[in-house]
């Protein structure tokens, strides 16, 4: 039943027919393209990684400009409010220095009127002094008539200076 | 009841006896190794289909358990270790295919157990010369020159031991298969068939990972 024989030599070198056949057909092929596989999807995951990384720094460069972004608008926003803080206090100061001028000019005007009006008084007293005056004497009156006259006279000049 | 598992076909050519159910079913086993590696390599793919996938699957399964002892030298020996696991799983369950005396494995049979081991030993010295120079067979007079006696001992006993394991396990199996065939038909032949399948794969698994750990032993510089 158990009996080495010729068997074992033709075995042997069976063996090592079959492991040249397998070798070169099948064994190398399959595990070349199992090894270009693996390389290839270790090549994607660190490409993948790759890309990973590149999208994370991009991301907070971004980020980082957006901050920026942010922080300049707010100090043009704050350097605007500023600027037009100032130009309203000016324009302000510069209402309030216009009315103080129109005022005083007012005032003189008023009293250039008033000296005006004043002086035109004057000159109308003076005048009708002189008609009174001018009456009186021409007409010789009694002091009654005197009286009466220069009430008249009074009452003109009131109406005439009051306008 | 006569048994038919572990009897052969002898014929005398050159002064030599041959087992031919033996040879034949060699080339049995030979084909359907050709025949699925054809399938498997005919339109290699990156994404791999069909027969390439069950093929690549089987070679990576095994493949991360071999590459352990051998480390970075594991792709230069794969092949030789794939044919190993390839040729002695075929030739395992190719004798519990039901035939009538016409399948037998070829690992039913001493001689090819015996070669297979011889193979893997020489296959060992030629690999470990290569890798290492002369300086391999240093480690055979280590750690005193009179350790050769053991050390030749020791690449005795280890094909002894490798075709012993595997002729027992498969012989047997098919013996008892044939027995229970006999004695209770259908039911329980067909559970023991079941059990002797896995044990094909695994005796297939143990002959290579042991080859393998042999291998890893005579190339690595660690272990001498």
């Amino acid at each position: 039943m158990v009996e080495i024989n010729g068997t074992l030599l033709v075995q042997f070198i069976n063996f090592f027919i079959l492991v040249a056949i397998l070798a070169k057909f099948a064994f190398k092929p399959l595990v070349g393209v199992m090894e270009a596989r693996r390389k290839k999807i270790e090549g994607d995951l660190a490409n993948a990684q790759a890309t990973l990384d590149s999208a994370e720094a991009t991301k907070k460069e971004y980020e980082a400009q957006l901050a920026n972004a942010r922080k300049e608008a707010q100090a043009i926003v704050e350097k605007a409010a500023q600027l037009a803080e100032r130009n309203t206090q000016a324009q302000i100061k510069e209402l309030k220095e216009q009315l103080v001028r129109e005022k005083e000019e007012a005032r003189n005007e008023i009293a250039r009127e008033q000296a005006k009006a004043m002086e035109k008084m004057r000159e109308d007293m003076i005048s009708l002094s002189m008609a009174i005056a001018g009456k009186i004497v021409a007409k010789n009156m009694d002091s009654q008539a005197n009286v009466d006259l220069v009430k008249e006279a009074i009452e003109k000049l009131d109406s005439k200076a009051l306008g | 009841m006569e048994l038919h598992t572990g009897t052969h076909d002898v014929v005398h050519m050159w002064g030599m006896a041959f087992n031919m159910d033996t040879i034949y079913m060699t080339w049995v086993v030979f084909a359907i190794i050709i025949v699925v590696a054809f399938f498997a390599t005919r339109q290699v793919n990156m994404v791999p289909s069909g027969v390439q996938n069950v093929v690549e699957f089987i070679l990576e399964a095994i493949g991360s358990q071999l590459k352990g002892p051998l480390g970075k030298h594991f792709s230069k020996v794969s092949s030789l270790l794939f044919t190993f696991f390839v040729f002695i799983l075929v030739s395992n369950e190719l004798g519990l295919i039901p035939s009538p005396h016409i399948l037998t494995s070829p690992t039913n049979d001493l001689n090819t157990t015996l070669g297979l081991a011889l193979a893997s030993s020489v296959s060992i010295w030629v690999i470990g010369a290569k890798m290492k120079g002369p300086s391999y067979f240093k480690h055979f007079f280590q750690p005193f020159a009179v350790f050769v006696i053991f050390h030749i001992m020791e690449e005795i006993s280890k094909p002894v031991t490798l075709s012993f394991r595997l002729f027992g396990n498969i012989v047997a199996g098919e013996i008892v298969l044939e027995l229970l065939n006999g004695l209770a038909p259908y039911l329980t032949p067909i559970i023991w068939l079941v059990f002797s399948l896995f044990v094909g794969v695994i005796q297939a698994f143990v002959f290579t990972i042991l080859v393998t750990s042999y291998l890893g032993m005579a190339i690595n510089d660690e272990e001498h």
